[in-house]
């Protein structure tokens, strides 16, 4: 298979692009997330973000995509209206190949889909192959371009009915022929939390699979490391990296890892000394010209007695705060990390409407006790895809509600207007009966707004969402 | 009041700042609260892409007690955490 080299990059973000900008003599390639920057419709479509795209046209580099949507670990057929979008970015950047992750992030039960709000660990069982394996099939078949599988991280404990980690993926691979995004930092992981060691599952997989390795920083919480892309790459993994990519002989572009919650905390010239270790990384791939052989079969272990969509149930359920009453409800809700998975998901959660309802947020921050109101919206509604389906829900929650909060009804119609304006490329007027732009400072400002001035307003909101904002004060016309 | 206010659009692109905070004397700088709101093209989609903690909400959430503290000193907290004088040179991006 011929595919190209992309070299040395980092993960793309707009809160990134003057790091990237600033420093592109060190960045031979970007990658894309491309769901990042997608808006979900109300009629269940999906578009990407125009202005990004055109900015990420322009960034002088080359471009390769990482999709983290329709992750292929799971017994949920991809989404083909997401795969015809990639389709399409993947021919506008030119990406030489795109990757996905080993996890699930959906689940279909009796009928009914719900997203799980993380990418969670498949069964490890010759039978969750068979499914991983359509997938991957779908995939290469839909795309133009050859098909990865990223290494994923689980923090569950190892499982005797469950196959290694390594052999999980090599058994994919195998039987789908399609390559590996090594993923150090998460097999690293695997191994602080228990799991295979590196060593072990670098042994055990086709090397000569690996296109693209991920580097990235972590963080520690209740005992685990933590796949939080948080800052600088340890030296221990460092150290890793340099044992292992010399191994790897078809290796195409080596990506850090960054999220933007996390970026801003770390200064520009530590993150410009990341970039130049990944290039002396990527100095040496392929220089180790010895023969290694990994064993190949399929291996003796018993196979659960549990299929993989009781599995996806029973820990997508688990893992968002229900409780399973099954031998397999119970024996996973034993496992430490079902509340550390739990805790993960009320971030990103809570996250996702910070950022998605920054006013709204402010407010009620400043009003009530939010992570009370936000724990009995988490009962009561699972996790959305997207950010935006994530936002209008707990509008809709807050609305239902009727909490007595002075400017929270006209806040949150500000808001919800927005989100709409934005992902269906509308316009719309919202009168005020006082002038909104005292309250918008004032919570800006972390403050409660205090007195404001009366009268008519309106404002304008443009298909760009807030950065199409007019005002204007209707008594003047 | 309303020829006060810019209808220039904001088309500049800006840091990814969550922390926004407003000087406190500005009044109705409708740019810079439309900058401070433009962090939204950074999240309309998944943000899935990693299998650890989102610190956003946590971060608005202390920085808000942390603001309302040290407000009546004229002193806010930027992104970096880092108390910082309110004064002309303060720049919401920064």
């Amino acid at each position: 298979m011929n595919i190209p080299d992309r070299g040395v990059g980092l993960t793309y973000f707009l809160s990134l692009e003057p790091f990237i900008q600033s420093n592109i003599d060190l960045i031979d390639v970007i990658e894309i997330e491309p769901q990042n920057f997608w808006h979900h419709t109300l009629s269940d479509e999906f578009k990407m973000d125009k202005e990004v795209m055109e900015k990420i046209k322009n960034i002088p580099c080359k471009k390769i995509i990482h999709s983290v949507s329709i992750p292929i670990g799971g017994t949920v057929i991809p989404d083909y209206k997401q795969i015809l979008l990639l389709n399409n970015i993947i021919k506008e950047i030119e990406s030489p190949w795109i990757s996905e992750h080993l996890s699930f992030n959906s689940v279909r039960y009796n009928g009914i889909m719900f997203n799980t709000g993380f990418l969670l660990p498949p069964i490890q069982s010759k039978r969750s192959v068979e499914y991983i394996s359509r997938n991957i099939n779908i995939l290469k078949d839909e795309f133009q371009v050859p098909f990865a599988i990223e290494t994923g991280v689980n923090y569950l404990k190892p499982n005797n009915n469950e196959v290694r980690d390594s052999e999980f993926v090599r058994m994919i691979v195998e039987r789908s022929e399609c390559g590996i995004l090594l993923d150090l930092h998460n097999i690293w992981a695997n191994e602080l939390n228990g799991r295979e060691k590196v060593e072990d599952f670098i042994s055990n997989i086709p090397l000569d699979k690996v296109w693209e390795v991920h580097l990235a920083g972590g963080t520690r919480e209740d005992n685990y490391w933590l796949d939080a892309h948080a800052g600088t790459i340890p030296d221990q993994l460092i150290e890793i990296a340099k044992n292992v990519i010399p191994r790897l002989r078809n290796l195409h572009a080596i990506i850090f890892e960054l999220y933007p919650s996390y970026a801003t905390k770390i200064e520009q010239n530590i993150l410009r000394e990341q970039l130049k270790i990944l290039h002396s990384l990527w100095d040496i791939r392929g220089s180790d010209i010895r023969e290694y052989s990994y064993e190949r079969g399929i291996y003796n272990y018993n196979e659960p007695d549990y299929i993989p969509e009781e599995w996806e149930y029973t820990l997508a359920r688990l893992v968002n705060g229900f409780k399973i009453n099954t031998l397999l409800g119970d024996r996973l809700s034993s496992d430490p990390a079902i509340p550390l998975y739990n805790k993960l998901i009320s971030s990103f959660r809570a996250s996702m409407i910070a950022r998605a309802l920054p006013l709204t947020t402010r407010l009620l921050m400043l009003s009530l006790d939010i992570e009370s109101i936000l724990s009995d919206f988490w009962k009561i509604d699972m996790p959305k895809l997207f950010t935006t389906d994530e936002a209008l829900s707990f509008i809709k929650y807050l609305e239902d509600l009727d909490l007595k909060i002075e400017y929270l009804k006209d806040i949150l119609t500000l808001e919800k207007t927005i989100l709409l304006c934005k992902i269906e490329d509308k316009n719309e007027i919202i009168y005020f009966k006082y002038n909104p732009l005292k309250v918008l400072e004032s919570l800006l400002k972390m403050q409660l707004p205090s007195s404001v001035e009366p009268g008519i307003f309106e404002i304008k909101i443009g298909e760009n969402g807030i950065s199409n904002i007019d005002i204007a004060d209707t008594n003047e016309r | 009041m309303a020829s006060d206010i810019s209808r220039k659009i904001v088309r500049d692109s800006i840091t990814y700042d969550h922390i926004v905070v407003l000087p406190k004397d500005i009044s109705y700088n409708f740019e810079q609260i439309q900058a401070s709101m433009r962090n939204i093209l950074d999240i309309v989609g998944c943000p899935n892409c990693h299998s650890g903690k989102d610190i956003l909400f946590k971060d608005v959430y202390s920085i808000t007690r942390d603001i309302r503290r040290v407000f009546m000193n004229d002193f806010v907290i930027t992104k970096n955490l880092e108390p910082k004088s309110l004064g002309d040179s303060f720049n919401i991006s920064t």
